[in-house]
């Protein structure tokens, strides 16, 4: 037997810790204690149908602006952005019964106060930031917001799952095919929950906005936040 | 097997407790297990397990059945994990935690000689010290049993890149291996 086989067979013979005593007890306490109708009444009143509906075309812009915007305008990186540059993109369409059809899109997308910022720099930006999410230099600052200070001391923040920075952009595709699949099914079900995020709130165009963000919790337990369209703020400031 | 899964979940799904009851005796203890070897504590793992079947019953209803229940099982366990690692980024122990101790003192010993059971001890501890995205394709992959493909589903990755940490990290381990042999 070679070096790798006698790796394998210690690997998978390996021995599992045994659950304490009294573990068993305690779960099925939950069960008797009718956790299962409980929550499941909890999830059904979290997951009411909003009102109004959303545009989903809108979701494509504010899922950008979103990463490439708002993120370091919050986090004090970048005052001014004056070049975004998009390093990923995919785009899934779902026909609709009355002949319309619902798009969503990603992106991922850097901004970058400097002018003359490349699309070479913000490869190699989010190249930087993956290999600093791998050494654990990377912090989540809210759930699937990523943040790291880049070697020339600029903010990065990635707003999703930065595993995936690590793949090709057909398995990238792939994956978010199957996401979207369900978020979808979530959407027309009305099994979301929408929270408006005064702190987000962005301007295009002398325009101000409100921004939306949509939680989505699929079958796996993966909560995933997108955003949820904008809205013209009515008040005095756009007059 | 899977038809009898099956059939438990629909009547968990029709909040059938003694069908939630027969769920739990199957899968708990791989589910502990698996969580005792990652967070290094018994009392957190217990802690996580409770977590894990607490969403099981919250999200059955969204479960459609695409993949195994206990691919569907280990993702909820694997996240639940990931949100307690994220809240607790100065740990002590996880890293040095010799979960391997326990087991021989309550389980049968699975090897057949000393020699053996000191390699497996050697691998185990060079294992703690894995970044953690190369841990996690070990323990379901190896320690758990799951297939590269259920492996991949749970981390949500491609199949490619579950075979690449395979391969990368057996590449860390013979290396390791190979190092202390040549200093004994």
């Amino acid at each position: 037997m070679n070096t790798e086989d006698k790796i394998k067979k210690c690997l998978k013979s390996a021995p599992k810790p045994a659950a304490p005593d009294g573990l068993l007890n305690r779960l099925q306490e939950d069960v008797a204690a009718g956790e299962i109708k409980k929550r499941v009444t909890v999830i059904r009143r979290w997951f009411a149908p909003a009102n109004g509906s959303i545009s989903l075309w809108r979701v494509a812009a504010a899922a950008v602006i979103a990463i490439a915007v708002l993120l370091p305008l919050s986090y004090g990186a970048t005052k001014t952005i004056k070049r975004i540059i998009k390093t990923f993109e995919a785009k899934f369409e779902y026909p609709q019964d009355d002949g319309g059809v619902h798009v969503y899109g990603v992106g991922s997308a850097i901004g970058s106060s400097d002018p003359n910022f490349t699309e070479e720099d913000a490869h190699k930006a989010e190249r930087e930031f993956y290999e600093l999410y791998k050494e654990g230099k990377a912090i989540e600052i809210e759930p699937g917001i990523w943040y790291a200070t880049l070697s020339n001391g600029a903010g990065f923040g990635y707003n999703g799952n930065p595993e995936h920075l690590g793949l090709s952009e057909d398995e990238r595709k792939e994956i978010l095919k199957k996401q979207f699949d369900e978020i979808h099914e979530l959407q027309k079900a009305g099994k979301y929950e929408k929270t408006y995020k005064p702190e987000h709130d962005y301007v295009v165009n002398g325009i101000k906005y409100r921004y939306f963000e949509a939680r989505y919790v699929l079958s796996d337990g993966t909560v995933i936040k997108m955003g949820a369209g904008g809205e013209p703020v009515k008040n005095e400031d756009n007059q | 097997m899977d038809n009898q899964i099956k059939s438990l979940c629909r009547r968990v799904k029709k909040a059938d407790k003694n069908a939630a009851s027969e769920l739990l005796k199957i899968y708990y203890a791989d589910i502990y297990s698996y969580l005792r070897r990652l967070c290094g504590s018994k009392q957190d793992a217990e802690d996580l397990t409770q977590q894990t079947f607490l969403k099981v019953w919250s999200s059955l209803d969204g479960f459609a059945g695409r993949s195994k229940f206990s691919t569907w099982l280990h993702s909820i366990a694997h996240n639940t994990y990931l949100d307690w690692l994220r809240k607790n980024t100065i740990r002590t122990g996880a890293d040095t935690d010799q979960w391997w101790r326990e087991c021989i003192d309550q389980n049968p010993d699975p090897f057949a000689n000393l020699a053996e059971r000191q390699l497996a001890q050697h691998l185990y501890e060079a294992m703690g010290q894995l970044e953690e995205d190369k841990k996690h394709v070990v323990h379901l992959h190896y320690y758990q049993g799951l297939s590269i493909r259920e492996t991949a589903k749970v981390l949500n990755i491609a199949t490619s890149t579950v075979k690449y940490r395979l391969r990368e990290v057996m590449k860390i381990l013979k290396d390791k291996l190979i190092v202390e042999e040549k200093e004994l």
